[in-house]
């Protein structure tokens, strides 16, 4: 029993070359741009932000679907960052993934049975009795009973909540430490969302089962995990436990997100809502310093000049912000 | 179970239906030719000579276009001594106290058609040891008027007289004919149209000859030598229809040209557009999915082959190589493979790259070969199969049009050749049209099939050309 | 005074598969200034509803009948040209979904919002584009941007101009369909900010339709349910979030995650039904908690509970 964390995230970054012509200089567009955190066996945190925060492209690279440009990504104490893809194949046995289109994620042409047997195929495990045990007992976590006759339908006769079971089916078929669950609900219908979310939530703790939520919708974290992460243009601006985190929000942007969600309030209506103008910088020229300054209600002279370091406060609490003073 | 589901849907639609229905018949009768005359065996008919072929008649037309015209279109009439029959009177009578003995044959058959047959042979079969028999031929039109056509020594055991094209019988049949006239006459009618004329003096005078229809009667008589000498003669009016088919101007039955030209057809059609499609696909999807050079490499590749005139080309390479059907094959499909459908598979396997189904492929460790092969081949097969399907009578028609170039293969029958022979042999010129029409005929059934089958399997495929 | 008023509007598809009824017998009415959200999950006939009350249908429309009553007139009894003259963005415009991605990429944004104006009236190019500059204004992007491309603005400003071109003929009625789906949770309230100022400023009424009901709060006075076609609740808002009526509607309050309250979340088992093959009875009846032997056998009728609060739904017979 080491005292090392499951997933060491530090400094990571991931850029992106774009080059605008043959003989251009190359520009980069800088989706994570330092990201650090790290987390355990059987936790489940929540990755949030809006779209072009780099929450997406964190999630790819930490599943080593992407490379890291710099940083360093160390799972169970083995240094991943820079390994070759084909060096990689334990790490995709002990890792999963569960994107937010259920539409496209199963492939169109197998059975069900056979989507969720192309792992243990790949990984060789067991033999053709065995996979089928397997295969069933799959199913039957993710509630797709009767195993039988679901196993031979295609996914075009699913049902959109149908289609993500089998997508986490797949996730989990491998007995993974860590999985990355990417928007996994909000393309399902509101009255399917808890079920699903409830359904992982169950995986992660009889499995004991890591999960990364990517969500842009802060409402369903306090459903789902113990901490939440906040990015903002690349960077991570904020991290505490769940309840801390929604209660007392300490980065302006983080206030801003939870100012801007409505609960169902029929007062709603009658008021406008306190929230800053703009939208996320552009990740190819971030503005210098703290990069929400431009949008801050609250931003000062060093915000515009500095780069704010991450400030630890207590009760687990990270934030990133010239507001709280240094270290 | 998929395909059970598509062959119903298609079913579901009239353009459907029609192809399927031609393309069944097509394939039954190719499987039925190849059964029934193998190979080796249409081979050897179709360069077979004269020998195969003699008792048909040349140029004829196929029989059923008497029902269309309702004249009655002379047919073959075949009288043998040998298998004897109505009409027929064979006797030999020894002369006492020699070897030699004297021959009479009478043939006589009944001639009801409307139309002068198109030729007339006598096929002798004798026995002789030393001296061929000695002979003279004599012609009975049906209103008694005798003809001396001929006075004839056999040359040898199997010889043919050529009853219209010897010279002999022209000028015999001249005399008689001026001597009805009672002075010269311009213009003769032909051996096979004089024999069967009424001989009166207005017609034979304006060239406006009228059949006499009756009872002939070809009347041999003659020495033979020898104890064992014997003669059977066989002699054959030819019609001018022939078979299902027709006949081209070797004789030979079309149909066989046209039976064994489906097959052909089909198998030469079929294997082009399917091997060209799988092998481009294959390699659309490899430069799709990997991009980079690799992709770079084949998509120039691929347009400077798309830039390179393909039928000039090709009748290039023929011409030099004079390639056998399936050389050519092997080199029509060697050309086309880098062509347009590479550019518009890679489209789609660059929108296929990026469904989220790849990516998860990934993350539980697919191989690119099992993802190429397994996830997006599959899922882009379906809406590249009706252009195979569409493209096959491309193909068919690619031979065809090399073969009545000339630049096919010279002795397998194919629908191309026998358009081929049908130029050589004047067909359009001397007005034996059935000769260019059938196997235009049947090109243009096998396009419409495969256009109808590839038009329904695309609006099958593709959800935004079917009417809701 | 109403601005809107549907009786009976039914609107079904016909498919190869058989006949989607997408609309079937919707009822309400919209008054001036005022804002009705039409919620409802995907497949339920919100859009489908939208588009019937402006007349964009589909060519496989299979019937299409019922009262539709903008300002005074019988919209139904239009001919389609009629209907496009004086109906479409003259008293009742729509921004549709999706529709920040069909901007014309290769036109200038100016040029697209003053085109709407254009085809719907007389004015010439110069005063529409000085229309154009107002209601840009208006929708809270700066005049400068009428010579941009639709690839320069961000997708929260490609909304605002897809807004503006629904504004700029000033109808009395605009339909919004999903109007903030693809947006940031902070640029959506940013949106829901201006449709606020506007409903003030301008005293317009809007047809809200959304699958997001925490969404609907932000502007909706009045609440209607979509489920399978047809509107099983019309509520007030007042009373709509706190206290809703139709089991459906108790089930999808209850699934919603709220951000402030801690409270139980419940599901809803099964599925959505289809539209070609609705259950017979109550569409609900198979994953409603109270179904009773009725349910299963005959379609509720409109109930109303009090004024403007109508259920449809036995157990309140």
């Amino acid at each position: 029993m080491t005292d090392q964390p499951m997933l060491k995230v530090d400094n990571l970054k991931k850029w992106f070359e774009m080059r605008k012509g043959f003989f251009a200089k190359p520009v980069y567009v800088r989706a994570v741009d330092g990201v650090s955190f790290e987390m355990q066996r059987g936790e489940a945190i929540s990755l949030v932000g809006e779209s072009g925060s780099g929450k997406t492209t964190l999630g790819r690279t930490i599943l080593r679907l992407l490379e890291p440009t710099d940083g360093k990504l160390i799972f169970e104490g083995k240094d991943i960052t820079h390994t070759d893809s084909a060096k990689l194949m334990w790490y995709r046995r002990e890792t999963g993934l569960v994107q937010q289109d259920p539409f496209g994620a199963l492939i169109p042409h197998f059975t069900v049975y056979r989507i969720l047997e192309e792992p243990l195929i790949i990984h060789k495990i067991g033999d053709k009795e065995e996979r089928r045990e397997i295969v069933y007992r799959a199913l039957e976590r993710v509630r797709l009973l009767p195993v039988e006759d679901f196993a031979v339908k295609y996914p075009h006769m699913l049902s959109g909540g149908q289609m993500q079971r089998v997508a986490i089916a797949r996730a989990i078929i491998l007995n993974p430490k860590l999985v990355v669950a990417d928007e996994p609900i909000s393309m399902l219908d509101a009255s399917v969302r808890i079920e699903i979310l409830n359904l992982m939530r169950e995986l992660q703790e009889t499995m004991r089962i890591s999960f990364i939520y990517i969500t842009h919708d802060l409402a369903t974290t306090r459903y789902f995990s113990e901490k939440i992460l906040i990015m903002y243009a690349g960077h991570m601006v904020e991290r505490a436990p769940t309840k801390e985190l929604l209660l007392n929000p300490l980065h302006p942007y983080t206030q801003a997100l939870l100012e801007a969600i409505p609960d169902p309030d029929p007062e709603n209506r009658k008021r406008f809502r306190k929230v800053p103008p703009g939208e996320p910088p552009s990740l190819i020229n971030p503005p210098p310093g703290c990069r929400f300054h431009p949008r801050c209600p609250h931003a000062m002279d060093i915000c515009r000049r500095e780069e704010p370091p991450e400030i630890a406060l207590e009760k687990g609490h990270y934030v990133r912000c010239w507001l709280y003073g240094k270290a | 179970m998929y395909l059970k589901g598509i062959i119903k849907e298609v079913l579901t639609y009239k353009s459907g239906v029609l192809g399927v229905t031609i393309l069944v018949l097509l394939i039954a009768i190719s499987i039925t030719t190849i059964i029934t005359i193998p190979y080796d065996r249409a081979i050897e008919l179709w360069r077979g000579e004269e020998k195969i072929w003699i008792e048909n008649p040349r140029n004829a037309l196929p029989t059923w276009v008497k029902f269309l015209t309702g004249r009655n279109l002379p047919e073959n009439i075949i009288k043998d001594t040998e298998e004897g029959g109505i009409g027929i009177v064979k006797a030999i009578t020894p002369l006492h106290g020699t070897d030699i003995k004297k021959l009479y044959i009478e043939i006589s058959f009944d001639y009801q058609y409307d139309d002068f047959p198109s030729e007339i042979n006598i096929f002798f079969k004798s026995i002789y040891k030393e001296s061929a028999p000695i002979l003279k031929i004599y012609w009975v039109k049906p209103d008694k008027t005798s003809i001396k056509i001929l006075d004839y020594v056999l040359r040898y055991t199997n010889d043919t007289l050529y009853l219209t094209i010897n010279p002999v019988v022209s000028r015999s049949i001249r005399k008689h004919l001026e001597s009805v006239v009672n002075g010269s006459l311009e213009l003769i009618p032909p051996i096979n149209v004089a024999l069967f004329i009424i001989e009166d003096s207005d017609s034979l005078n304006s060239g406006n000859f009228k059949l006499m229809k009756g009872r002939y009667k070809l009347i041999i008589e003659g020495l033979l030598f020898g104890k064992d000498s014997d003669l059977d003669v066989r002699l054959i009016v030819y019609g001018k229809v022939w078979g299902l088919a027709g006949t081209d101007n070797l004789r030979r039955d079309l149909m066989i040209a046209l039976l064994w030209g489906t097959p052909v057809a089909l198998a030469f059609g079929l294997t082009a557009s399917i091997v060209t499609t799988t092998a481009s696909l294959i390699i659309a999807t490899i430069s799709a999915y990997y991009g980079g050079i690799i992709d770079s490499i084949i998509q120039r590749s691929t347009e400077i082959m798309m830039i390179i005139p393909f039928l000039p080309f090709l009748i290039m390479i023929d011409m030099f190589y004079e390639l056998d059907i399936w050389r050519l094959l092997l080199v029509i499909i060697a050309l086309s493979i880098l062509g347009a459908g590479i550019k518009s598979t890679r489209a789609l396997v660059l929108q296929v790259k990026e469904y989220p189904y790849i990516e998860a492929a990934k993350a539980y460790g697919a191989s690119s070969w099992r993802i190429i092969f397994l996830y997006i081949i599959p899922k882009i097969l379906p809406p590249v199969v009706p252009g195979m399907i569409s493209a096959v009578p491309v193909y068919v028609f690619l031979e065809a049009a090399l073969a009545m170039l000339g630049l096919g293969d010279p002795y397998i029958p194919t629908w191309g050749k026998v358009i081929n022979d049908a130029y050589i042999g004047g067909a359009m010129y001397k007005g034996y049209y059935y000769w260019v029409l059938e196997p235009a005929a049947l090109l243009i059934l096998t396009a419409f099939a495969f256009a109808s089958l590839g038009f329904t399997l695309d609006k099958i495929v593709n959800p935004k050309l079917r009417e809701l | 005074m109403s601005i809107l008023e549907v009786e009976n509007l039914l609107l079904y598809y016909g498919t190869r598969k058989g006949i989607v009824r997408a609309v079937d017998k919707a009822s309400f009415t919209v008054d001036r200034g005022e804002t009705l959200a039409l919620v409802g999950e995907s497949g339920c006939g919100k859009s489908s509803l939208a588009k019937a009350i402006i007349r964009v249908l589909p060519r496989n429309v299979h019937t299409y009948r019922g009262k539709v009553v903008i300002d005074g007139i019988d919209t139904m009894k239009l001919s389609d040209s009629e209907h496009r003259k004086k109906i479409k963005w003259k008293k009742v415009s729509m921004v549709f979904q999706g529709a920040m991605n069909s901007l014309n990429p290769v036109l200038k944004v100016g040029y697209q919002v003053a085109e709407a104006l254009i085809l719907h009236s007389d004015v010439d190019m110069e005063e529409a584009l000085k229309r154009t500059k107002e209601v840009l204004k208006m929708v809270g992007i700066h005049e400068a941007f009428i010579d941009r491309y639709p690839f320069e603005l961000s997708g929260g400003m490609k909304q605002r101009v897809v807004i503006a071109m629904a504004l700029i003929t000033r109808p009395d009625i605009v339909i919004l369909d999903e109007p903030t789906s693809a947006l940031d949770v902070i640029t959506q309230a940013n949106i829901m900010n201006m449709l606020k100022k506007l409903k003030n400023e301008l005293n317009l009424s809007f047809l809200f339709i959304t699958h997001d009901i925490p969404l609907t709060s932000e502007l909706a006075d009045r609440v209607a349910v979509m489920y399978a076609g047809e509107i099983v609740e019309l509520s007030h808002a007042d009373d709509f979030y706190t206290n809703p009526s139709h089991p459906y509607s108790q089930k999808l309050i209850a699934s919603v995650p709220t951000l402030r309250s801690d409270k139980k979340l419940e599901f809803i088992p099964g599925e959505p039904p289809s539209l070609i093959n609705p259950p017979p009875g109550c569409r609900f009846h198979p994953r409603c908690p109270h179904a009773m032997d009725i349910c299963r056998r005959e379609e509720p009728p409109e109930i109303a509970l009090e004024k403007g609060h109508y259920v449809r739904c036995w157990l309140y017979d």
